[in-house]
């Protein structure tokens, strides 16, 4: 008698619910991106003439250096951040159980709260920071966070480290907790100085740490838009214009969504190269990065 | 510390790590509590310069803006604020489904994953688990046509239906992550002692998993709770809109009400942060196994 394996009906759900809403909408969406549509007035089959244009297009460029530069600061401030908060909670002090837990806390407010928690600190009239840093003397007059050029990507970017660096530190944490005390006491016998016991012993153990923790926080960063829309709204001029950003405004601004699509194309790929890039780096020799 | 050091600077170093904690503590809760104070204060005063370092005159005023529709009802949604409440009624509606969705069509397919055998599984788990890193923004416009195409726009069905695609992949896989461990002697027990394969599953391994199970829920529902790329293009009325898209339409008022946000902000976040904080072990034990594992 042949039968459908019990184990097979088991995974058929979760199956068909990827393959129709995930499987299905990926095949339409290379479709999209091979057609020029304004939305309610038909499609016309253009071949790969979006992707020509993407090549071609200045607005592209532009978006893909400011991608990639936010992601950089996202990325490093929220790695070398979430080890050091990781290191200290590590060390023991009074309270260090709240502080552990209460550090969770940005990681599960929605991107649009944490813009509007950071947009209301950061407004350039009333905000706190500009009070704080004026009453402190730091500054002499109230300063425009989101004023000019890359300045204002540069602060999206402070607020997204803030949402995302939870993740990196807990999973240090967790990684620095899972190695025994027994390496650091024989290390310490055999001379090791706090650093030469970081370098060799943590190090190396914390990799396949570091590697989720680069994962997660390049997938958070290279998809900010939430922050974008509370925060900036992709200006001044189109200085905070991502590629998330872009794709969106082209897609159901400019209604080309054709063109929109391409262009999260390529945001995608943008995505898969750095995590090919980290699972090179990381995964050949363990001693190459950090 | 078994190193010996001279007491002073033993306690310089105690010193500096009680300044680097605080600071931390400050830079992780400093602009919650910048919200906490804005949501207390009257408008006027949170347009004072230098901005109110505590609520020096608190009011309840906003929190009473967004519940009044509870006191008097069937009032339209008049006001700003008005929106808040039909807003958090569909975000639960929702995030409480995805939940539901993920724990038993995730739950089948975890215990496929980890206790049964069946050709080309390895395929089949491989794909599901790919699919993690399949992002969303290039499939919008593609979700946004079909659901018109079937009239389903500005229902929470839609927005249920997209989500849980994407959530799905993350279930399976801190769920498997749990079953694994529940001990193989046990299942095996009760496949001698005459269980279906799926009582097994019902009333050995998900029992034995609650943690995973909550885990996976709380996951879900945060995951659910703070989209705001689906309910954006997915909806637009009151009648499914969730809460991100509602208050980030706030911004865009004539008049923006920094009070009336702050509240309405904490209010959108204060479930899925409590909820994260009630299962925080158990969630970062469940994503280490991907670091461990790799």
């Amino acid at each position: 008698m042949k039968r459908i394996p019990t184990g097979f009906l088991f995974l058929l759900p979760c199956l068909l619910a990827i393959a129709i809403f995930q499987v299905y909408p990926l095949f339409y969406s290379f479709w999209v991106t091979l057609h020029s549509d304004i939305i309610g007035r038909g499609t016309k089959f253009v071949g790969f003439q979006n992707y020509v244009s993407l090549v071609q297009d200045p607005n592209v460029w532009h978006s893909l250096s400011l991608t990639l530069y936010y992601d950089v600061l996202v990325i490093v401030m929220s790695i070398l951040g979430g080890l050091g908060v990781a290191l200290v909670l590590n060390e023991p002090f009074f309270g260090r159980r709240l502080v552990r837990s209460l550090i969770i806390v940005p990681w599960a407010m929605s991107e649009i709260a944490c813009g509007l928690v950071w947009g209301w600190i950061l407004n350039p009239t009333y905000g706190w920071l500009n009070g704080l840093l004026y009453s402190l003397g730091v500054i002499s007059e109230y300063v425009s966070w989101f004023g000019n050029g890359l300045q204002a990507l540069t602060t999206v970017s402070i607020a997204g480290t803030w949402s995302v660096m939870p993740i990196p530190a807990l999973l240090f944490l967790s990684g620095l907790q899972s190695i025994s005390e027994e390496l650091y006491d024989s290390a310490k016998i055999d001379g090791a100085n706090a650093f030469q016991s970081f370098w060799h012993i943590t190090r190396p153990l914390l990799t396949p740490t570091l590697l989720v923790a680069l994962v997660i926080s390049s997938m958070y960063a290279s998809w900010t838009f939430g922050l974008i829309w509370t925060l900036t709204g992709g200006g001044p001029g189109s200085y905070t214009t991502t590629l998330s950003w872009l794709g969106y405004s082209v897609a159901f601004r400019y209604s080309k969504p054709g063109y929109g699509t391409t262009i999260y194309y390529l945001g995608s790929a943008v995505m898969l190269i750095l995590t090919f890039i980290y699972i090179r780096v990381l995964m050949r020799g363990r001693t190459v990065f950090l | 510390m078994s190193r010996r050091k001279s007491r002073p600077l033993r306690s310089l170093g105690k010193l500096a790590l009680y300044v680097t904690v605080a600071l931390i503590a400050f830079w992780t809760l400093g602009p919650i509590y910048v919200t906490v104070v804005s949501s207390l204060s009257y408008d006027s005063d949170l347009t004072s310069v230098p901005p109110p370092w505590i609520p020096l005159r608190p009011t309840l005023e906003h929190y009473e803006q967004v519940f009044s529709p509870l006191f008097n009802p069937g009032g339209l949604a008049a006001t700003t604020a008005d929106r808040v409440l039909p807003a958090l009624r569909n975000s639960s509606i929702i995030a409480v489904s995805i939940v539901a969705l993920n724990i038993v069509i995730g739950g089948l397919a975890g215990f496929a994953v980890t206790w049964l055998r069946f050709r080309f599984k390895s395929l089949f788990v491989g794909f599901i688990l790919m699919t993690i890193y399949v992002p969303a923004f290039p499939l919008i416009y593609p979700f946004f046509v079909t659901f018109q195409t079937l009239h389903l726009l500005d229902t929470h069905l839609a927005v249920i239906l997209a989500q849980n695609a994407f959530i799905l992949p993350f279930s399976v896989w801190l769920l498997s992550g749990y079953f694994e461990a529940v001990p193989a002697d046990i299942v095996d027990a009760a496949a001698v002692d005459g269980c279906t394969v799926f009582q097994t599953f019902y009333k050995i391994v998900l029992r034995l998993s609650l943690p995973g199970i909550f885990a996976a829920a709380v996951f879900s529902f945060m995951l659910s709770w703070n989209d705001f790329l689906f309910p954006l293009l997915l909806t637009n009325s009151l009648a499914a809109m969730g809460i991100t898209p509602v208050i980030a339409g706030f911004l865009q008022d004539f008049r923006i009400q920094y009070g009336l946000i702050s509240a309405s902000t904490l209010l959108a976040a204060v479930v899925p942060v409590l909820l994260v904080l009630i299962a925080q072990s158990f969630l970062v034990k469940g994503l280490m196994r991907g670091a461990v594992k790799g």
